[in-house]
């Protein structure tokens, strides 16, 4: 969907390039992460890509057409763009906002409202702000605003310029998370900078790791670039908790699970007992026509009664297939079994995870 | 004085007269330095005056709007206007000419004194107070000195705004209105000389007055000089 | 109270209305000055200050001139235009242009400069052409600013085209001049109110014009002068209490 061959910018007045000679390649319907310290010319090479800046030497195609070809505000008005500091127009209601493309191009003004009325329900604000002014929202509420605006007049593609980097952590966990949802739905080609690794790690289909002048250090899934940094720049730059960021990438559904030691409430302690004996553990789970009752811990499992008789303590947090190894570790440290149970969707039993098993995936 | 209004252009004469000048340095040079008195004693007191007013609109915010409101009655007020009308009460002295000159300084001086204390930031104002400072020492050490490239554009302005209102004060007498008396003097005898004199020495002082008034400032504030060359 | 009195009388007087030197015909010269001046005004600053503030280097060297211009004193002008010009309208409408034209682009040049640079990049971002991107987005954010200008420079002008008078022009000035010279005061003061009137006028035509194009989303909202002070001096919340 968006080809970068060959590409080079050198501003006025400096000697070294801002972008040496950057190849790189973005699939449609994807989110493309560009990540790199400052100065790695990551939102100089986006800007290109709507023509902000124009490249001194290389091609650039989105959608089959050299960007060079077209006028560049005729380019811009089939890209959506999205900056940090979000760039509203503070004269302009958030209705007028969001139908500024649309206004552009031609829209009937039926089909304009129509759209902006979507599009605010679409990126959670409520419609009621529809006639208020950019400086009556908070930092959050504009940034919606921006991204609603960017999708206006449906552009297939999106250029996102750290549009999540001026709003505190908590909303920004929750701006990426719509993001993805969003992107569910819609299958747009996002180009998307950030200087944040876990932002990068959380959005990206693909990510690039940037070095000064544009330098392309590596280009590939998340996965791929945590399990294996192409070379020490790229190690460094993901940090120290590279594998606990990996884990996050992994679902428990992948991983092969370890059975546990089972019984039912019907089992004798007898029998009870050589379960936990065999499985090494001091303690057994509890489970009856697939459903999971509870644990017994070993001191319980003693006299001639069935396990059902004594006291079966819940496990307080359980796993879905869809949870990321990341949370089965947090589980399983706070947990007095030092293991994590996984439920499937119907709550029926599917096995325990232990540290072990968790380690195994990294290697 | 006043103009009939329908008077032909000057008659042919040059631009000005040499020897004329020549013969009236001891009149041009009284002329000039009645203007710079008028002016000094008029931004002084009014300087003197507004400093005043813009304590006590620090200190009892209220007082604000109200002397705001009269200063800018007095400023709005015509200036061939506020010269005559004072004449009925003090008749056609320089103390008419002075009052009416002070009078316009007050509105620009008054604003620029509180925007200037306003505008320092809150966290020095904080650590003064932090450091024990009294509150007339964090005035004087403090919040003054911050606050005087917000107060000299002030008096640059009220200087540059008296310089030319000088002229007019002319009205009042020959013997008043600085360099006005040459202005008012060409005007009436169609001379060219006086009244090319007169009009480019006002300039002049303007811009003279308006120079020496940035230089002090640089003089006075280094930080600010500073700050500039690292920006 | 007699002085109100007289001055209510000289308005009441129908002669004083009629004729060259009544008020109709003096106030129809006054604004024949200031709408001359202004409309020469607004030609030449507006255009300058969009151009300079739109260019990102150049500027700063044209709003130092202008602001030498400030320093112009308007009746050493007239003066020097009397013997370029003779008597008359034309030595005054220059002065008036001189004295207008500074605060017009300074303004003009400031309030498109200081639109966000923000705003611009997403304007362009989305596609906006120049051309569109100054009318849609440059202009009427910078509006407020802009207005403001020509209203400082409507009121300047309208007070001293009184000096007009000195040089043999009509206007209300002749009201202040013609009463000075036969110690007529009522006369005087009432050329003050009407030039007062005038430049009321001037100011809510202004406000309303403001009130009517400029957008709500940019009039301030900041917190009030009261508020800001307390914050400073450290009571925060004492505004919301």
């Amino acid at each position: 969907m968006i080809r970068l061959e060959h590409v080079s910018k050198t501003f006025p007045g400096t000697s070294a390039p801002a972008v040496g000679d950057l190849s790189l390649e973005v699939d449609e319907g994807e989110i493309a992460v560009f990540i790199g310290p400052s100065g790695c010319g990551k939102s100089t090479t986006l800007r290109m890509i709507n023509r902000l800046i124009d490249p001194t030497s290389g091609t650039i195609t989105v959608g089959g057409r050299d960007v060079m070809d077209v006028k560049p505000h005729g380019l811009r008005l089939g890209i959506g763009y999205v900056i940090q500091q979000v760039g509203l127009f503070p004269h302009r209601t958030i209705a007028q906002n969001i139908a500024t493309v649309p206004e552009l191009i031609g829209w009937p003004k039926a089909r304009t409202a129509e759209q902006v009325s979507r599009l605010m329900e679409m990126v959670g604000l409520d419609t009621e702000l529809a006639r208020r002014y950019p400086s009556e929202l908070s930092g959050g509420q504009q940034q919606r605003v921006g991204v609603a605006r960017a999708l206006a007049a449906d552009p297939p593609v999106l250029l996102m310029d750290e549009p999540f980097g001026a709003v505190d952590p908590i909303v920004r966990a929750r701006l990426q998370d719509e993001l993805i949802d969003l992107q569910r739905r819609l299958c747009k080609t996002i180009v998307f900078v950030t200087h944040d690794i876990d932002e990068a790690i959380r959005l990206a289909d693909r990510m690039a790791v940037l070095n000064v002048g544009g330098v392309v250090e590596q280009y590939g899934t998340p996965v791929d670039v945590l399990a294996q940094p192409a070379n020490p720049f790229v190690e460094e730059f993901l940090g120290s908790e590279r594998g606990l960021k990996r884990l996050s990438l992994i679902d428990v559904r992948g991983t092969k699970l370890d059975p546990g030691p089972v019984v039912g409430s019907d089992t004798t302690m007898d029998v009870a007992r050589q379960v936990m004996q065999a499985s090494a553990t001091d303690w057994v789970a509890v489970v009856d026509d697939g459903h999971l009752r509870g644990w017994v811990e070993a001191s319980y499992l003693q006299g001639p009664d069935r396990v059902g008789d004594v006291e079966v303590r819940p496990f307080l947090v359980t796993l879905r297939p869809d949870s990321s190894l990341r949370e089965a570790l947090d589980t399983l440290v706070a947990s007095p079994t030092r293991v994590a149970v996984v439920l499937d969707e119907h709550d029926r039993y599917q096995g325990v995870l232990d540290v072990g098993r968790i380690g195994g995936e990294l290697e | 004085m006043v103009l009939p209004g329908s008077i032909l252009a000057q008659v042919d004469q040059p631009l000005i007269r040499w020897p004329w000048i020549g013969d009236h340095l001891a009149l041009i040079g009284a002329a000039l330095l009645q203007h710079l008195m008028l002016t000094f004693i008029a931004v002084g007191i009014g300087f003197a005056l507004s400093m005043v007013m813009a304590v006590i609109a620090i200190r009892f915010h209220v007082s604000y709007a109200p002397i705001n409101a009269v200063t800018g009655v007095m400023y709005a007020i015509p200036s061939l206007a506020l010269f005559i009308l004072l004449t009925p009460i003090t008749g056609l002295t320089t103390l008419t000419a002075e009052i009416a000159l002070i009078s316009y300084t007050l509105q620009i001086l008054f604003r620029s004194i509180v925007a200037g204390i306003d505008g320092v930031p809150a966290p020095v104002v904080e650590s003064a107070r932090g450091m024990g400072f009294t509150p007339s020492k964090r005035f004087l050490r403090i919040e003054l000195p911050l606050a005087l490239p917000v107060i000299i554009s002030g008096l640059r302005i009220a200087t540059v705004t008296t310089v030319g209102l000088v002229p007019i004060a002319g009205l009042l007498g020959r013997d008043q209105g600085g360099l006005g008396q040459l202005i008012f003097d060409g005007l009436n005898r169609f001379f060219n000389t006086p009244l090319l004199l007169g009009a480019v020495l006002t300039v002049a002082l303007a811009v003279t007055l308006d120079l020496t008034l940035v230089g002090l400032q640089r003089v006075l504030t280094p930080w600010t000089r500073r700050g500039a060359a690292a920006a | 109270m007699s002085f109100l009195h007289d001055l209510f009388v000289w308005f009441n007087d129908p002669l004083n209305w009629q004729g060259e030197n009544g008020i109709v015909h003096r106030l129809i010269e006054h604004l024949v000055l200031v709408g001359s001046a202004m409309a020469i005004s607004l030609v030449i600053a507006v255009p300058l200050g969009v151009l300079l503030g739109r260019s990102r280097r150049k500027g700063s060297i044209a709003v130092n001139v202008a602001n030498i211009g400030r320093a112009i004193p308007s009746f050493a002008v007239i003066a020097l235009g009397v013997i370029w010009l003779g008597i008359g309208f034309r030595p005054a409408l220059i002065a008036m242009v001189l004295l207008a034209v500074p605060p017009i682009f300074t303004l003009t040049f400031t309030a498109i400069r200081e639109v966000d640079s923000a705003t611009i990049d997403s304007a362009r971002g989305m596609g906006m052409t120049e051309a569109t991107l100054l009318r849609r987005v440059q202009l009427p954010i910078a509006r407020p600013l802009m207005l403001n200008g020509i209203r400082l420079s409507s009121a300047a002008v309208i007070a001293t085209a009184t000096l007009a008078a000195l040089v043999g022009w009509g206007g209300l000035g002749r009201f202040i001049i013609d009463g000075f010279s036969t110690r007529d005061f009522v006369e005087v003061f009432a050329g003050v109110v009407l030039v007062a009137a005038l430049v009321l006028i001037s100011e809510a035509t202004f406000a309303l014009l403001a009130r009517l194009t400029v957008s709500p989303g940019l009039t301030d909202r900041g917190p009030s002068r009261r508020e800001r002070r307390l914050r400073r001096s450290g009571v925060e919340g004492a505004a919301a209490a």
